[in-house]
């Protein structure tokens, strides 16, 4: 039995793993663009802030691959699958065959159509490569402007505030972290990052980058322009699905596959950053783990099935914790129950449904975190405890 | 009694404090973490800890 597995981030390499786990005797060949074995993205954050050095990003390490037999081939990207004559083709021109496939080829940025964003200068983050090519640059560029005002935009902002970069947020939605935070809490946040140093344009769209060859500022569309050396566009990301599209598989969101983590063509799975299950598309560590393993499991005949991830992670931003879960309802059309401390840079809210917390932003003060999760996981009938709760004590839960 | 580092993130689990809203009371020892438990930061799991130091 040959397995490959294309693609080396969290869902590759936790595949791989249980492959090996499941089957002590089938070949496994791992195929990746990139020049490093497998890293964490996460902490390239740090890594670009010079915290952390390129050897402790990497998480296998060292003989990990050959202890577990497995072949990994770096800068190998997969040019194209035959799924009659069950090959893949390297890019180099080198074929191989396979039994069982997996589609692990992650995400990438997505880059706005901006004018100018060709220029030198102008970065997206999502690998090694790009957070080593952001670092070089920023060697000799002042201020930095970031496209995106999302986690990983005010990750990466703060990440080269720290190594003097005065830096600016441009961000089109109205506050920061649309996605984690509603307006009243997205106050609160800002002002502390502002004590911090950071520059916000909110509401702003841009318009285009300009200079000649390299980047001078971003010009937005209400006629501002913001001076600076270099530009990270943090836009969000986008399912890597050429090689998927190629063998005709339908992209939604992501690629869909069932809960074993088959796609439509036999013999071929996809987990990661690429697919979405059950109609969601993740993109978060926890979950291609997850899917990783239930796909590897499953390839080497196990019998595994994945049911979703409910994302309770805590988000650092600058140093800040954060915990959004559910229903962050940020037009207040449902009840709820918040704490704020504008002093002490504290936003909490319960979103409440009924007799349900449907969702919750914890920002500043994330204790009683798992406690609220779990009672809206369960649903719990909060019913009787309503006044208890409104004296923020999760105990109770 | 060791302390873990996540790998993926950075974050260290120290047995003296250990992690009471993930399950596990101050004095737990990481060995001791169920094999469900996982990294309170950024979710990885238990396998992707390493000794600190």
């Amino acid at each position: 039995m040959h397995y490959i597995v294309i693609g080396n981030g969290v869902a590759g390499a936790t595949a791989a793993l249980n492959i090996r786990k499941t089957d002590a005797e089938g070949d496994i060949t791992v195929l990746t663009d990139e020049s490093r074995p497998f890293y964490s993205r996460i902490r390239l954050i740090r890594y670009l802030a010079g915290e952390v050095d390129e050897k402790k990003l990497v998480i296998y390490k060292g003989d990990w691959y050959e202890r577990n037999r497995i072949d990994l081939l770096l800068e190998s990207p997969v040019d194209s699958i035959d799924t009659e004559s069950r090959e893949v083709v390297i890019t180099s021109g080198r074929t191989m065959k396979y039994d069982r496939l997996l589609l692990a080829t992650g995400a990438v940025s997505f880059v706005p159509p901006v004018p100018g964003s060709r220029k030198k200068g102008v970065f997206t983050l999502r690998t090694l490569k790009d957070a080593a090519a952001i670092r070089d640059y920023a060697v000799n560029a002042g201020r930095v402007v970031l496209i995106g005002g999302g986690v990983l935009g005010l990750e990466a902002g703060n990440s080269l505030r720290k190594t003097g970069h005065p830096v600016s947020v441009v961000e089109f939605s109205p506050r920061l972290l649309p996605r984690q935070m509603d307006a009243e809490g997205a106050v609160i946040l800002r002002k502390q990052m502002e004590d911090m140093g950071f520059t916000f344009y909110l509401g702003a769209k841009s318009k285009e980058i300009t200079g000649g060859d390299k980047v001078e500022g971003l010009l937005l569309e209400d006629g501002r322009e913001i001076r600076c050396d270099m530009i990270i566009i943090s836009a969000g990301i986008r399912p890597n699905a050429g090689l998927a599209e190629k063998l005709g598989l339908k992209i939604n969101k992501g690629l869909s596959v069932n809960d074993g983590m088959e796609t439509a063509i036999p013999g071929i799975y996809a987990a990661g950053d690429l697919i979405e299950h059950r109609g969601s598309f993740y993109g978060i560590w926890p979950a291609s783990e997850k899917q990783g393993e239930t796909a590897g499991i499953n390839m080497a005949g196990g019998d595994a099935v994945y049911n979703g991830t409910v994302p309770s992670n805590i988000l650092k931003i600058a140093g800040i914790d954060l915990c959004a879960a559910g229903d962050i309802d940020p037009e207040g059309r449902f009840e709820s129950i918040v704490s704020k401390d504008e002093e002490k840079y504290i936003y909490r809210k319960l979103v409440i449904s009924g007799n349900n917390i449907t969702g919750c932003i914890l920002y500043g003060d994330i204790s009683g975190r798992k406690r609220i999760i779990r009672a809206i996981d369960e649903k719990r009938d909060i019913g009787g405890i309503k006044t208890e709760l409104s004296r923020w004590n999760t105990e109770v839960l | 009694m060791d302390k873990y580092e996540c790998s993926v993130c950075g974050y260290i689990y120290d047995p003296e404090i250990g992690d009471p809203e993930g399950g596990a009371a101050a004095g737990t020892p990481f060995e001791k973490l169920p094999d469900e438990w996982v990294c309170p930061v950024c979710g990885a799991s238990k396998d992707q800890f390493e000794k600190a130091g």
